[in-house]
């Protein structure tokens, strides 16, 4: 049986009558990248103070490795990168690690963590006196330090460039592959989610509205995409004449056609003698992601 | 112990290395000692013992009181509000074990401190052996646990801003009110009547006593186990009610 990293059911927390997380069940095994998904007010941040334990739920549960996030913590399973943590001041990276993995039953020394983070030269460096990008290196050595099963990064890249952002990820997974550890990371950029993580799950307006693997609710998108050229044409008109939807694109004379199935979107457009250069675009979970969002826009605002 | 260690030695390290930490709460006590103490010979008759002697008693409590409401007030304000204890909410060091290394880091640097003072009135030509002036200093070092209490509750009631305001007014009031930056001796009635009810005069008059070999007052004893018992309780149940928490 394989062993469930996080196992929450009908998690659900209430400021007041409004509820922040409505009834959450999901499980995730070990050895997975989950990516929580949302836009601002989802529910992710309270989703994800539960499992660590700083929020009580409401109602419900959640488990780490089958036990309360409390004893998981204690026994030192547990690895997190908030975003607001300051490092105290006046000790050097190396200094700070060798003192914090003392909290930690089983933990590494600190040049193993710094090498582990990808910032070996930070090691004689005052924490105080690093670039943001750095620090969060640091807090990510940190997290490390004590070998957790399950590691949390709280919007892990916002302050990295993309050059950075590929070589964290790229330890990140090596350390998790390693020995089949968890990650779970949150996170509003799409490209992200969809390049590393497992699993997805999308929040909105507190509830869970997916949890699937990046490929299959791209898949499941009814979105068709289309571009091409019409020069002299006005979206409107197009959209009269060829009966689907039409959007303009900042290049003049560019359009982009937009239906819920690509046979119909080609058959309507690519006769027409004005349109020019086809272009398909493949569906994204961005597209997956407007889509679940957009539906509950619509349609799910009663309860 | 090994988590709480971790703690302490990262507190301490932070601390010897805080230039301004150092001068708040080791050189206004060394500054006094080499001013007022200079106002009389160090082996002037006072209070039963050597005005030198005497007064290195007042500034190792007033050291102390600075020392550990830092540690114990300013400290765990900020690091509440800085993030620092959400932090270690995950991570297996408990509530418990942090605020117990926050009072040993406090209680090993209000040592360090004693001692320091302890050089400077040998320098000055206290003969520090030939009269009970170590017992007189642990006496005193002992009765600073009180000060974590206090420092503790103004820490966890008050939030970082106001902390250290409030660090500052309880340092200066601590000091003057409880004696020992003016013997009360020669001071008005009424501040003796204010200082009976203070930590930093029972925790300093546990080592003038010795010095005076007088017996220990159960009432010094007293106050102090009062400010403990009552201090702490207040600062363990805000904090125990915070405990990392958001909620």
């Amino acid at each position: 049986m394989t062993t469930m990293a996080i196992e929450c059911q009908g998690l659900t927390k209430r400021y007041g009558p409004q509820p922040a997380l409505r009834d959450v069940t999901l499980a995730i095994p070990e050895g997975r990248k989950v990516a929580i998904l949302g836009p601002n007010g989802a529910g992710k941040t309270t989703f994800i103070s539960l499992w660590l334990g700083l929020l009580h739920p409401t109602s419900g549960t959640c488990s780490i490795r089958g036990q309360s996030p409390d004893a998981a913590i204690r026994q030192g399973w547990v690895g997190a990168v908030l975003q607001e943590t300051v490092l105290p001041i006046l000790v050097t990276a190396s200094e700070l690690l060798t003192h914090v993995g003392r909290f930690y039953p089983h933990r590494l020394s600190a040049d193993e963590c710094l090498a582990l983070a990808g910032i070996p030269e930070l090691a004689s460096r005052r924490v105080d006196q690093l670039s943001s990008g750095q620090r969060r290196r640091v807090a990510f050595a940190m997290a490390l330090v004590g070998q957790p099963r399950l590691l949390f990064l709280d919007e892990p890249t916002e302050s990295m460039d993309l050059d950075a952002r590929d070589g964290f990820w790229r330890q990140v997974s090596e350390w998790a592959e390693e020995e089949g550890r968890t990650v779970c990371f949150s996170t509003h950029n799409l490209a992200e989610a969809e390049r590393h993580a497992d699993d997805v799950a999308v929040l909105h307006r507190g509830t869970l509205v997916a949890f699937d693997t990046p490929e299959r609710l791209t898949r499941g998108v009814s979105v068709a995409h289309m571009r091409f050229t019409a020069h002299g044409e006005s979206a409107a008109a197009l959209q009269d004449r060829l009966g689907v939807t039409i959007r303009a694109l900042a290049n003049s004379g560019r359009f982009e056609a937009v239906g819920e199935d690509l046979d119909t979107l080609l058959r309507s457009v690519v006769p027409d003698p004005a349109c020019s250069e086809f272009d398909l675009l493949q569906e994204t979970l961005e597209d997956a992601f407007r889509e679940l969002v957009g539906l509950r826009e619509q349609g799910g605002t009663t309860a | 112990m090994k988590a709480t260690l971790g703690q302490v030695t990262l507190d301490l390290l932070r601390t010897v290395r805080n230039v301004r930490y150092i001068i708040f709460t080791l050189g206004i006590p060394v500054g006094f000692y080499l001013l007022y103490g200079a106002m009389f010979d160090s082996h002037h008759s006072f209070a039963h013992t050597s005005w030198g002697a005497y007064f290195l008693i007042s500034m190792a409590t007033y050291g102390a009181v600075g020392t550990t409401f830092n540690v114990t007030g300013t400290e765990t304000a900020q690091e509440r509000a800085q993030g620092w204890q959400k932090y270690l909410a995950l991570t297996p060091l408990s509530g418990t074990q942090y605020v117990m290394a926050k009072i040993m880091t406090a209680m090993i640097a209000n040592l360090g401190v004693m001692v320091v003072l302890t050089l400077v009135a040998a320098l000055r030509g206290v003969a520090i052996f030939a009269q009970p002036i170590l017992p007189a200093i642990f006496g005193v070092w002992l009765g600073s646990i009180s000060f974590a209490a206090l420092g503790l509750s103004i820490g966890q009631v008050l939030d970082s801003t106001t902390a250290s305001y409030g660090v500052v007014v309880a340092y200066l009031a601590l000091g003057f009110l409880g004696g020992l930056w003016t013997p009360l001796t020669v001071l008005p009635a009424i501040f003796r009547h204010i200082a009976a009810w203070l930590p930093s005069y029972a925790a300093a008059s546990l080592g003038w006593s010795v010095l005076a070999h007088h017996a220990e007052s159960l009432r010094n004893i007293g106050v102090l186990a009062g400010y403990i018992i009552v201090f702490g309780g207040v600062g363990g149940l805000v904090y125990a009610r915070r405990e990392f928490r958001r909620e």
